[in-house]
């Protein structure tokens, strides 16, 4: 997904990513965790502020004026982290109902494009759909595509120190 | 050992390795959210049909 986003980095196992949004309203540190759910058996997708002493704010609304390339950073970190573990969903939602719509809404403007690569579900009524736009669900499942276009192996330019 | 690798995902940006974040890994960073995704699973499991 070629959208404008953050550097972002990754630990080792990919599970824990990195980036700062800088803005006029400063720089905040950015962190998403790619949790497994055993006993759903999906990984638990979440980002939040990391703040100074450590901990993490999901809550907090940096109003940065990059929720757009925000979002597409958290994309890419998807692609990403389903290249290393492709067989496994990934389950979001919002801290709230704003989010939660935000989430839908940018689903919904790249659709087509997210769709080449994975299969996306929403939850309504307590059930899961193929995603459609204008439709209120809350919760999402994204599942990686076999053999979908982008479904190659992760090219890797290693550069180790040892 | 470090380690300083970059991962490009398929049409994706590159994503560089920063072990730093490794103190992280095996801690549950947004609790609240991954109960949230609990409750929400079980309400509503994911249909096997739609894992891979």
């Amino acid at each position: 997904m070629n959208f404008d986003q953050y550097n972002a980095t990754s630990s080792s196992e990919h599970t824990e990513y990195h980036f700062t949004s800088t803005g006029p309203k400063g720089d905040f540190p950015k962190i998403i965790q790619y949790t497994y759910v055993e006993e759903a058996q999906v990984y638990n997708l979440a980002f939040g502020l990391l703040r100074e002493d450590g901990g993490i704010d999901d809550k907090y609304r940096t109003a940065n004026g990059d929720t757009e390339k925000i979002l597409a950073t958290v994309g890419n970190t998807v692609l990403s982290f389903t290249e290393k573990y492709p067989d496994i969903p990934v389950f979001a939602t919002g801290s709230d109902a704003i989010r939660t719509r935000l989430y839908r809404r940018m689903l919904s403007l790249y659709k087509d494009e997210i769709q080449k690569t994975f299969s996306v579900y929403g939850r309504k009524d307590g059930v899961w759909h193929e995603f459609e736009i204008n439709i209120a669900y809350d919760a999402f499942l994204v599942i990686r595509r076999k053999g979908g276009k982008f479904d190659t192996e992760l090219k890797t330019s290693a550069n180790e120190e040892e | 050992m470090k380690k300083n690798k970059e991962i490009t995902p398929k049409n994706g940006r590159s994503i560089a390795i920063d072990t730093e974040l490794n103190k992280f890994s095996g801690k549950v960073l947004f609790k609240n959210k991954v109960d949230l995704a609990k409750n929400i699973l079980a309400q509503s499991p994911v249909p096997k049909e739609l894992r891979a």
